[in-house]
């Protein structure tokens, strides 16, 4: 290829394919072209000129009718002249364009014979493509999950020869019903492209049993490490001989669809009593069989039902426990609650714990026989609107005295009068984030304005409020909170309790607010204050980390 | 003071608590016990090397990886994520030398460059579609149609339904 200045420009795209620009030396070749748009840029005069400056209309001779439509005429074929050079220069613009296209791609061919990324020793790229999956095993596997393994394995040969050679690309295993149609033969594959790796599993069959699913997920269970089933009942009883052979198992959930019940054989969760590893289950179910045949002096987290008459016992079984969301299962015939205190006082390492429940009644007469979680930083409550709170100050408020000193998150959604809410956030002086659901009136936020500086304030390091639910309360109520808390000036920053940044308003559908209040509390956004209205995500509302929808 | 030359015979000082956060030369100076003796590095030029002290510089005192370290940790280091601002700018090279200092650093045995590097392509490539790769690295697609027809099979796999 050579190109230059004062010869022909020529350029060879490809072995005997030369193409030239232009035949011209390119000195000249642009001083005719800038010649060219001098000379159409030449002013165009007419002798009748003078009669453009009357203000009067001029009726002509014909004599210089003559002349102006001769000026006319002129003007036209200049025009055309322009028009045609325009089209030429626009042609030739398109033939540099393609020209551009034509040498981009022959340097590119001569590019990926130099490639950098070619230097790259398998070991390495193989490295780069671990580091290129998602940190952390997805929290719920689908078949897209495989997806960025299969785009290392389909750019070329080369990368595809390393990424099939490297086992971690391809431990997530996904087997629906609709695999049986396929022999398995894709989640084969990928267990044999997984080398001896753990596994994450997630298995997804409903239909009665499959044999062909129970062997293959019998034979892989020294590898299980991440499990999701969510198969019937009689598909897990055809997994009794996994018991005693899951080495690697660290998780396990149970989706809904193992639908057990009061009869349902209790022999199930047995299965990882004795897995050494396991320190997660999860188990979306409204019963478990009992709780007792899991593993609870391992675990660190449990999300799932337990018995009322259990929650209690299921701290003092599981002295490791840092997260809890438990859903309490209904109380069955017999079942009687215990009336003395746990038999352990305190659970040291619990931080997180989640309480949720739908219908279900006296649920608060478990909640001040749970032992005191003196480092707990994440307290979710949420009640079903029906469940009666009874004798709260007996039960609701010893939960928070025991338990709140450490509190920096704290959904609540209790229904329980204003004063015991009061008396509850008086043990959480820590707390940051506060968000209240469905019980937020202005009786309640009228407590969360700043008392007169000789009081203790409630709250004092509060930064954000979400409000969620209907709204049982008024606009003007919630600036007095911002007024109050929040350190608009240089002195305000100084206040020690002067600490909120932000206030979320989440309604199940829409605020009732008066469109003029509404402004007024949008409007703090422009000065610096967060404030959000916009309706409530339900179904973040109840997940593990509520604050991850505001 | 260590004497390092480069595989084009440049010659660079620096301090030995710098320059043994590479492994490699970290077990020659051991080897080698106190001497002048210029350290040979045939495999790193002098642009990268000037590089590759330039994080050593940065990162002096920090601790190293033991080399016993269980591969628990080991999975740590890989798995405690981004690329620290100071490394990220320091990273911002193009591609030729991106690509030659992760050579170095895998030569010289420097884990924590070696990261920086491997963690700046992994990032380059998520996200994309194998064309999208393709166009970035200067790759081209040389599959057999049987290859590309498991390809096809595999991408219909991954979908969801």
């Amino acid at each position: 290829m050579s190109v230059g200045m004062g010869q022909d420009v020529t350029i060879v795209v490809s072995e005997g394919v030369t193409t030239t620009l232009f035949n011209r030396d390119e000195d000249d070749f642009f001083e005719g072209l800038s010649a060219r748009i001098s000379d159409l840029q030449r002013p165009l005069v007419s002798p009748l000129e003078h009669l453009l400056e009357n203000t009067t209309r001029y009726l002509p001779m014909p004599a210089e009718e003559i002349q102006i439509r001769h000026a006319i005429s002129e003007a036209s074929a200049r025009l055309s002249e322009i028009d045609r050079a325009a089209v030429q220069i626009q042609r030739l613009l398109r033939d540099l364009e393609r020209e551009r296209t034509n040498v981009q791609e022959f340097a590119n061919k001569y590019r990926v014979l130099i490639a950098p990324v070619w230097e790259l020793p398998p070991e390495i790229l193989s490295y780069i493509f671990t580091l290129a999956l998602p940190l952390s095993p997805p929290s719920e596997i689908s078949r897209r999950t495989l997806r960025p393994a299969l785009v290392l394995a389909h750019v070329n040969q080369h990368w595809r020869n390393v990424a099939l050679s490297t086992p971690q690309l391809w431990t997530n295993i996904y087997i629906d019903a609709s695999t049986l149609q396929h022999e398995l033969c894709i989640p084969r594959l990928l267990v044999k492209r997984s080398g001896d790796c753990p596994l994450t599993l997630h298995v997804r069959h409903h239909a009665p049993y499959s044999e062909e699913i129970a062997e293959l997920l019998i034979s892989l269970s020294p590898r299980w490490e991440h499990v999701s089933l969510d198969i019937s009942i009689v598909m897990i009883e055809g997994l009794s001989r996994i018991q005693g052979h899951l080495p690697s198992l660290r998780s396990v959930e149970i989706k809904a669809s193992l639908r057990w019940t009061d009869e349902t054989p209790r022999a199930h969760l047995g299965f990882f009593s004795n897995a050494p590893l396991l320190r997660h289950v999860a188990i979306a179910s409204p019963f478990i069989p009992d709780y007792r045949a899991l593993p609870w002096h391992q675990l660190t987290s449990y999300d799932g039902p337990v018995s009322v008459v259990d929650i209690p016992r299921i701290f003092e079984v599981g002295p490791k426990l840092q997260e809890c969301f438990i859903q309490p299962m209904r109380m069955t015939p017999g079942q009687i609650l215990p009336t003395e205190p746990p038999e352990a006082s305190a659970h040291s390492t619990l931080t997180s714990l989640h309480l949720s429940t739908g219908l279900l009644y006296n649920i608060f007469m478990q909640v001040h026989h749970l032992p005191a979680f003196p480092n707990l930083r994440r307290l979710f409550m949420y009640y079903d609107k029906r469940v009666i709170t009874t004798n709260p100050s007996q039960t609701l408020v010893p939960l928070f005295a025991k338990s709140g000193a450490q509190l920096e998150e704290l959904t609540f959604g209790v229904s329980t009068d204003t004063s015991t809410i009061r008396t509850c956030l008086i043990h959480t002086p820590e707390l940051r984030v506060l968000q209240i659901h469905r019980v937020a009136c202005d009786e309640l936020l009228n407590f969360l304005t700043l008392p007169p500086e000789d009081e203790t304030p409630l709250l004092p390091k509060l930064e954000t409020l979400r409000l969620s639910g209907k709204v049982y309360f008024q606009a003007r109520t919630v600036i007095k909170i911002i007024r109050a808390r929040w350190a608009q000036s240089e002195e305000d920053r100084q206040h020690p309790n002067k600490r909120l940044k932000s206030i979320a308003i989440l309604p199940p559908r829409h605020d009732k607010f008066e469109p003029e209040a509404r402004k007024e509390l949008l409007a703090f956004n422009e000065k610096g204050f967060t404030v959000v209205i916009r309706p409530l995500d339900r179904a973040a509302f109840r997940s593990r980390t509520p604050s991850s929808f505001c | 003071m260590v004497l390092l030359v480069t595989s084009d015979n440049e010659q660079f000082n620096a301090d030995k608590d710098v320059v043994e956060r590479s492994v490699l030369i970290k077990n020659m100076l051991e080897d080698v016990g106190e001497s002048d003796q210029p350290i040979p590095l045939p495999n790193v030029s002098s642009s990268v090397l000037k590089k590759v002290l330039e994080y050593c510089e940065h990162h002096r005192g920090e601790p190293l990886p033991s080399a016993d370290a269980d591969q628990s940790q080991d999975e740590t280091r890989k798995r405690t994520t981004d690329i620290s601002e100071w490394d990220q700018k320091f990273i911002t090279v193009d591609q030729e030398m991106l690509f030659e200092i992760i050579l170095a650093a895998n030569y010289l045995d420097i884990k924590s460059l070696l990261d920086v590097g491997c963690k700046t392509v992994a990032n380059m490539i998520k996200g994309k579609t194998p064309e999208e790769i393709r166009k970035l690295f200067n790759i081209v697609n040389d599959f057999t149609p049987e290859e590309e027809a498991q390809i096809k099979k595999e991408n219909e796999w991954a979908e969801d339904r």
